[in-house]
């Protein structure tokens, strides 16, 4: 007998005719106290919020074209290195609407993610969408299938992602109905959740344990929402 | 030496080393503060969703043939293969054959329990591969030479001056006393082995039946490199690690970040579900899944101590646990430390060697009240007592010394009695016993309570 079967049988022999029963849990509404008001504007609110508590940076663009003028003032600080951009409409949008952007993607980036590690280890800035961003959380969902891969956003040492407001869902649940509902084979999904961090050492937070020790998300198509963080960009502008 | 006497020594040691306790303290105040703090702002009911996980994992367990069964058909569908394996020899008969076959000569890995009861790093070092450690906790251990001392802070015990000596001698790094510097040496020595390493080996927090995931939860993003630079990517899980469905991850990752760190989620929380796909950029050629029993289908078989398998590793109940906070982590010697460990090591590596660490308890409780799936920690470590009673039956000293314990405490004045004889023979000598060094020992009440009652409480309800 193989250990399969010795290890099925055996549970199977031992769990006798006793019956559970499969009470899923509730809707992440009724679970948890700080579900986001359903607004548009309480979204990206929320996310925002969470974002920052994380350490995460959160900024709201007008256009496509304002998204594309506040990731260069976001890099421009950076060094001087190559920069990985994820082939997707997205990017290409802000590109068509902000010629320096596409000048920029043009000189200094790779749009195609590298098939050894070592070389995707070597640019300083990853520019890339997320499939959902999460308001309770503050999450942002990269799945294989749609974003430039599983290696890409935990290597980078500067993650900037970009999306569209209709992009935010309240909650994980969303999340997981989308996963459950994918036709197409995937193999990989994270739920990131902040920049890289650790507090081995005496519980001290430190970021940038492995991946990124920043992460910035720019929320575009969000005209005439006051968040903190579009405070925090039109600041950003004004310099 | 026994591991009962061993333990002994160890805690001894442990509870006497200020140092350590000085160590300990603050890294579980800090703990303390974020899960409380944590539990209030995102939970509407704790116990309600203590309840709700505690049902769900209950049921996950009763199910398990058909759930690993649903996991197994899943993931291999997408080119994973799944072996199974009864114990650790043939899990790491399993190991050994993949890296031989896919010729590996270096390995990174995430942090997991599971090759911590298998042995993995000794394994590979005996055969001549090259195993890192890729979580910074568990580096600091493994350049230690030491086992992790927590199953959530593998590196809880030491301090700062400490990792950077280790770091220095190891590493060849500068000796440094910020938090950032040490880590990012860390960094920079582990960024070279993801790139060049061949195999990764993962543990797993979950495995989803209804479409066959393995779930990853971590802070870092070492688990998502280990499994996304290698060529392979070796996941070994306990077979009671599996849920229903993907769905049931938006209750068990919040609660999970919430009870073991103080999180409202963890940074990462990553999904694979097999090797690289048509239409994906990257992953690995080839993906393994070594379930393991390891001794939980002996404990699936006690019907008592079954629910223990429901725990998610969260680590709460060692954080709470006065024992646990005066012995540290190591005195155990078990790859599993604090109740839970104490609960399911007699089941699972054998009741005579390890029955002991049932006593390595006050019963006070506090794991029961912290423990997330609502296992019932103080009560189990009782009926793991009781086992081992009933193991050592054939001790006629012991059973002739609980049938006059019986004798005399089922009367009330024979108790008074020897209570008598307590008083004037037995506690003067206390005093000048090695016990009155450490301990200031209190004198007993001139009348019995028994006494007391009598001539108070009696005496007033006759007016």
């Amino acid at each position: 007998m193989s250990s399969r079967e010795t290890i099925i049988n055996s549970l199977r022999q031992a769990a006798g005719s006793k019956e559970a029963q499969y009470v899923a849990a509730p809707a992440d509404a009724a679970i948890y106290s700080d579900y986001p008001k359903t607004g548009d504007a309480d979204l990206i609110d929320n996310f925002s919020t969470r974002l920052t508590e994380l350490k995460g940076e959160c900024f709201c663009a007008d256009s496509v074209s304002a998204a594309g003028e506040l990731i260069l003032r976001l890099i421009n600080n950076e060094d001087t290195g190559r920069y990985i951009v994820q082939q997707a409409s997205i990017i290409d949008d802000i590109a068509t609407s902000h010629r320096a952007f596409a000048d920029c993607l043009s000189t200094r980036a790779d749009r195609t993610t590298p098939s050894d590690s070592k070389s995707l280890a070597t640019y300083t800035v990853g520019i890339s969408t997320a499939e959902l961003l999460v308001a309770r959380t503050g999450s942002i969902i990269s799945r294989s299938l749609y974003n430039g891969g599983r290696r890409f956003f935990a290597i980078v040492p500067f993650h900037i992602v970009v999306a569209y407001r209709s992009q935010i869902v309240p909650s994980l649940d969303d999340v997981f109905v989308r996963f459950s509902a994918t036709e197409e084979a995937w193999s990989h999904a994270t739920i990131i959740s902040g920049p890289s961090r650790t507090s081995d050492i005496e519980k001290n937070l430190v970021l940038g344990a492995h991946g990124p020790k920043r992460l910035a998300v720019i929320i575009v198509d969000a005209k005439g929402i006051e968040t903190a963080s579009s405070r925090i960009f039109d600041d950003l502008l004004s310099r | 030496m026994t591991e009962s006497v061993l333990f002994s020594r160890r805690a001894e040691i442990k509870a006497k080393d200020n140092a350590h306790r000085a160590k300990l303290g603050k890294a579980i105040r800090t703990y303390d503060i974020a899960v409380a703090n944590m539990k209030s702002r995102q939970f509407s009911d704790w116990e309600a969703a203590r309840r709700l996980a505690a049902g769900i994992k209950d049921y996950s367990i009763q199910n398990l043939p058909n759930l690993l069964e649903s996991f197994e058909e899943k993931i291999s569908a997408r080119g994973a293969q799944v072996l199974w394996a009864e114990d650790a020899s043939e899990a790491r008969g399993f190991l050994i054959d993949i890296l031989r076959t896919e010729s590996v000569a270096k390995v990174v890995k995430s942090k997991s329990m599971t090759t911590e009861e298998i042995e993995v790093n000794e394994l590979l070092e005996n055969v001549g591969i090259d195993v890192h450690e890729s979580d910074l906790g568990e580096l600091i251990v493994q350049l230690a030479g030491e086992k992790p001392y927590h199953i959530v802070t593998p590196a809880m015990h030491k301090s700062i001056a400490e990792i950077s000596e280790l770091f220095h001698k190891h590493l060849g790094a500068n000796r440094t006393d910020s938090p950032e510097e040490l880590t990012a040496i860390a960094r920079s020595h582990l960024r070279e082995t993801f790139i060049t390493a061949d195999a990764g080996i993962t543990g797993a927090n979950f495995i989803v039946a209804n479409d066959g995931s393995i779930v990853v939860t971590e802070n870092e993003g070492n688990a998502i490199l280990t499994a996304a630079c290698p060529r392979i990517h070796i996941v070994i899980v306990g077979i009671e690690k599996v849920i229903p469905s993907l769905a049931d991850l938006s209750l068990f990752l919040p609660l999970l970040a919430t009870s073991g760190t103080g999180q409202r989620i963890t940074c990462y929380n990553s999904i694979f579900r097999g090797p690289r796909q048509v239409g994906e950029v990257d992953g690995p050629e080839k993906m393994f899944v070594i379930l393991l029993d390891n001794g939980r289908t002996r404990l699936f078989a006690n019907e008592n101590a079954r629910e223990s398998l429901r725990c998610i590793r969260c680590g709460a109940c060692l954080n709470t646990c006065p024992v646990f906070k005066t012995v540290g982590g190591h005195a155990y010697n078990t790859v599993y430390q604090g109740p839970i460990g104490s609960v399911v090591t007699p089941h699972m590596k054998g009741l005579r060697e390890w029955g002991h660490l049932s006593h390595a308890s006050s019963l006070c409780g506090a794991c029961t009240s912290v423990c997330p799936v609502k296992i019932d920690l103080h009560n189990l470590l009782l009926d793991n007592r009781a086992s081992l009673v009933r193991a050592n039956s054939s001790d006629w000293r012991l059973e002739m010394a609980m049938r006059y314990w019986a004798r005399l405490m089922t009367r009330r004045d024979r108790v008074d009695r020897v209570m008598k004889v307590w008083k004037w023979i037995v506690h003067p000598f206390l005093r000048v016993l090695p016990i009155s060094f450490t301990r200031s020992i209190p004198s007993i009440a001139s009348e019995s309570f028994s006494q007391h009652w009598r001539r108070h409480v009696e005496s007033r309800n006759n007016h």
